[in-house]
């Protein structure tokens, strides 16, 4: 069997050491390091690169965001989730915007934490229904925009938006699944790649500025 | 050097350049260079034979001197002849004209009999010379050596009023210039003064047409026109109507001047219509009706020369007003005003003391010379008016819009203000809500499981379990407040995620039966909240109590008993069922009611043997 390795960045000493005993439980999770600042952090993957990062947003020295958007540049194959107290929209989309696969409730049962942790690996990523009712806004004004070519950034298709709509109003993966005649693995990869198509796109709109501010060009 | 002094010093420069201009003109009038094979014929001969033919040689010629004024005549008539005797050695060999310098009213000139010409009609209405010199040329050969006799024919209108000044005898070369140089400034002056006055007060009209209630303008117009009126007699020689009726129109003019001078210097200094203004303007309409009323003899006798000294004396009003005008002000326009009309009435003095025969007639009239310096002050300052008027009214644009603008920027700014007084307030009373929500959910758990702690409580589980709650409910709180476009689905499914776990420990599988909703009217935070609670109370009720395996929530539209549109979510269970009415008593059942009816909902519940069903009925407006 298969073992992943996994860095957990987490500045509160007990959640650290919980989360930390919580994973290692898991048969087939082991933690390489369970670190409290940026600094360590990145000492540790300057060993190497671990196959799944747990990060806090609130780090004493910077911030988590940093540390998942370093990992997703250098080393995409690594996995980053972000945890948080709540998950709420405005911190999970931000780090799906820097490049995380999903978000981790810091507070959720050993099954909980190992099933997530699995689950992303397994190439799913949780959602939300408000999350997913923040992306179909997003996208469709991405759509509506008039914007003039080349235009970098991505849309969804219709799969992925069928997938959201249902996910928005509250169905289980299991329930959106059975409805658009597919497996519940294909509902979270779909997801999955709705979240890359975020992460691009709050790239290509930080390539847009600056194509529209004059700082770079195309080149043809 | 400000302004207003500079400005003070031009007045007085111009003033003095005029002064300069009029007096040189007039010494230019006086004299006339002439060079020395001039004669000037002196002693002449009269006779006051009234006949167009040629005097009889039983003629009486009575030796006399030019300039020769009929008004001292014994008895003047209206007509006589002059002769002038020349005496010449050798006949000329160039070509010789006679020159009349002044002659009132008209005059033919033979020479040994032969007609060399005449000033125009001799017939009545007599054409009127008296403003302008003649020559006749004369012809080769008819200057016989010896005595050569001229004859001049002068007539007039009126018998005091004829006069012949030098007649001069000389080389055209030498007598033409001198001719032409007095006609220049007798006649050509005039007329361009007269056409200037006409053109003058005719542009002033058509202004005052565009601004009627500037008045001012009006009565300049006026009394330029009334002065070119007057002016006309020093132009046309043959006038288009009688000699009573040209003379009228000429005297009653003349009164017509200072009168409407008067009123214009009052518009123009700011001063209302007042009563003796009117009484004026009478004086003027019976002056002019008793001119055209006297008999012919007193006319010309006496009633000119009284309505020329009536006009200088109406002159001194409008002149004196603009003095004691300047004196209060000191205003460099009304100085230029008070002296271009001073500079005029001393003008029109002279023009007086002509007609009272006090002075030479031979060189005319000379109060007319002033319109130019007149016309060009009084236009310049009613200009000036003008402009500033725009200028004025330009500024008072610019700076109503900038009003204008500042009012806008003031109005923004209230709203502005309003607006954020507004947000401020909601702002506190979202605060006040979040607390209050704090308080009752979260709050609450804290405190009992505190609570928990201090009795002793060691169990991990319960007090997890405590804790877990208080972190349950703050996380409803933040869900509620996810910006949710006011989908109630999306509200349910955040729900869902939240008590997924517990359903699943409680091995309850959860039907999600829901449908599309329309959007519920103002379903903000505080909505979302109470709906979840009430939900999460509903699903944990049926975890507790109701010993079912399923639970189905179902949303739709319906109708409530009012028949008021809305939405409904139900929850319904496959228990043992209970009793409603007593449900109803419980506490737990209590706050739902109590939540339901915070946001304008109502809770229904029925149950059976089969299960039972909690409805939350929500309005959509």
């Amino acid at each position: 069997m298969q073992t992943h390795t996994v860095l957990i960045v987490e500045d509160d000493e007990n959640t650290r050491t919980r989360l930390a005993s919580i994973v290692s439980a898991h048969p087939q999770l082991t933690v390489t390091a369970a670190v409290g600042t940026c600094l360590e952090a990145q000492a540790e993957l300057k060993k190497g690169f671990p196959d799944v990062l747990l990060s806090d947003l609130g780090l004493p020295d910077g911030n988590g965001l940093d540390l998942i958007r370093f990992v997703t540049t250098h080393h995409p194959q690594t996995e980053s989730m972000v945890i948080t107290v709540f998950g709420d929209e405005k911190n999970v989309l931000a780090a799906i915007e820097a490049g995380a696969s999903g978000y981790l409730l810091k507070d959720g049962n050993s099954e909980y934490i190992g099933q997530s942790i699995m689950q992303m690996l397994a190439g799913g990523s949780p959602i939300s229904a408000s999350i997913a009712r923040f992306l179909l806004k997003r996208f469709k004004s991405a759509s509506t925009e008039p914007t003039p070519s080349p235009d970098p950034r991505p849309a969804l298709t219709a799969r992925e938006q069928a997938v959201l709509e249902l996910v928005a109003k509250g169905f289980s993966y299991v329930e959106i699944a059975k409805t658009l005649d597919m497996s519940v693995h294909t509902v979270t990869s779909h997801i999955k790649h709705i979240y890359r198509k975020l992460a691009v796109n709050s790239r290509s709109e930080a390539v847009f500025e600056a194509m529209q501010l004059g700082i770079i060009k195309l080149t043809q | 050097m400000n302004k207003t002094l500079l400005y003070k010093y031009s007045c007085w420069v111009l003033l003095v350049c005029g002064l300069a201009a009029l007096t040189a003109l007039l010494i230019y009038l006086h004299y006339t260079p002439m060079t020395d094979d001039i004669l000037v014929m002196k002693r002449v001969e009269f006779s006051t034979q009234q006949s167009t033919d040629l005097p009889k040689p039983d003629t009486i010629w009575t030796p006399t001197t030019l300039p020769d004024d009929w008004w001292f005549h014994q008895s003047p008539g209206q007509e006589g002849w002059y002769r002038i005797t020349l005496t010449l050695n050798v006949p000329p060999n160039r070509l010789w004209g006679i020159y009349l310098h002044s002659v009132t009213m008209n005059a033919a000139v033979y020479l040994n009999n032969e007609l060399l010409g005449t000033g125009g009609r001799f017939r009545d209405p007599v054409a009127r010379n008296w403003n302008r010199p003649l020559y006749f040329a004369i012809p080769n050969g008819l200057l016989k050596p010896g005595d050569n006799t001229f004859l001049i024919r002068v007539k007039t209108e009126s018998p005091s009023n004829g006069l012949l000044a030098n007649v001069y005898l000389g080389p055209a070369e030498s007598l033409l210039p001198v001719y032409e140089r007095r006609l220049l400034v007798r006649y050509g002056f005039s007329q361009v003064i007269v056409v200037m006055s006409f053109v003058a007060s005719g542009f002033l009209l058509v202004l005052w047409s565009r601004r009627r209630a500037d008045t001012v303008y009006l009565w300049f117009a006026l009394t330029i026109l009334a002065w070119a009126i007057h002016n006309l007699s020093l132009i046309v020689i043959n006038i288009p109507m009688s000699t009573r009726q040209w003379v009228w129109l000429n005297s009653s003019s003349l009164t017509w001047l200072p009168i409407c001078a008067i009123i214009f210097i009052r518009r123009l200094l700011g001063a209302p219509a007042q009563r003796h203004e009117r009484v004026i303007v009478l004086l003027g309409i019976v002056a002019t009706l008793l001119l055209a009323a006297i008999p012919e003899a007193e006319f010309y006798r006496y009633g000119i020369l009284v309505n020329s000294v009536f006009a200088l004396l109406l002159g001194l009003y409008p002149v004196t007003y603009a003095l004691r005008n300047f004196i209060q002000t000191r205003s460099g326009d009304i100085f230029l005003l008070m002296a271009s009309g001073t500079w005029m009435l001393l003008l029109g003095v002279y023009d007086n003391l002509f007609h009272m025969h006090l002075i030479n007639r031979e060189y005319g009239l000379i109060m007319h010379y002033s319109a130019p310096l007149i016309l060009f002050v009084f236009v310049s300052i009613l200009l000036k008016r003008f402009v500033g008027a725009l200028n004025e009214s330009e500024l008072l644009n610019l700076s109503l819009e900038s009003n204008i603008n500042k009012k806008h920027l003031d109005l923004e700014n209230n709203y502005k203000k309003l607006r954020t007084l507004e947000n401020q307030q909601l702002l506190i009373e979202e605060r006040e809500r979040i607390l209050r929500d704090m308080h009752d959910g979260m709050g609450g758990h804290l405190v009992s499981t505190l609570a928990l702690v201090d009795n002793g409580v060691a169990d991990r589980t319960i007090l997890r379990s405590s804790l877990q709650q208080a972190l349950d409910d703050l996380r409803l709180m933040i869900d509620s407040m996810e910006d949710v476009d006011g989908d109630v689905l999306t509200v349910l499914g955040m729900l869902r995620q939240r008590l997924e776990s517990r359903l699943t420990q409680a091995g309850i599988t959860l039907h999600w039966q829901v449908q599309n909703l329309p959007a519920i009217e103002g379903f903000g935070p505080q909505k979302a909240l109470h709906v979840m609670r009430i939900l999460q109370e509903g699903i944990t009720n049926i975890i507790k109590h109701a010993q079912s395996l399923t639970i189905t929530l179902s949303t739709g539209e319906s109708l409530n008993a009012q028949g008021a549109e809305g939405v409904f979510i139900q929850l319904c269970d496959a228990g043992t069922g209970f009793c409603v009415e007593e449900k109803f008593q419980g506490r737990g059942m209590h706050t739902m009611q109590r939540r339901a009816n915070l946001i304008g909902g109502q809770l229904t519940m029925h149950s059976s043997t089969s299960g039972s069903c909690l409805q939350l009925w929500l309005p959509l407006r």
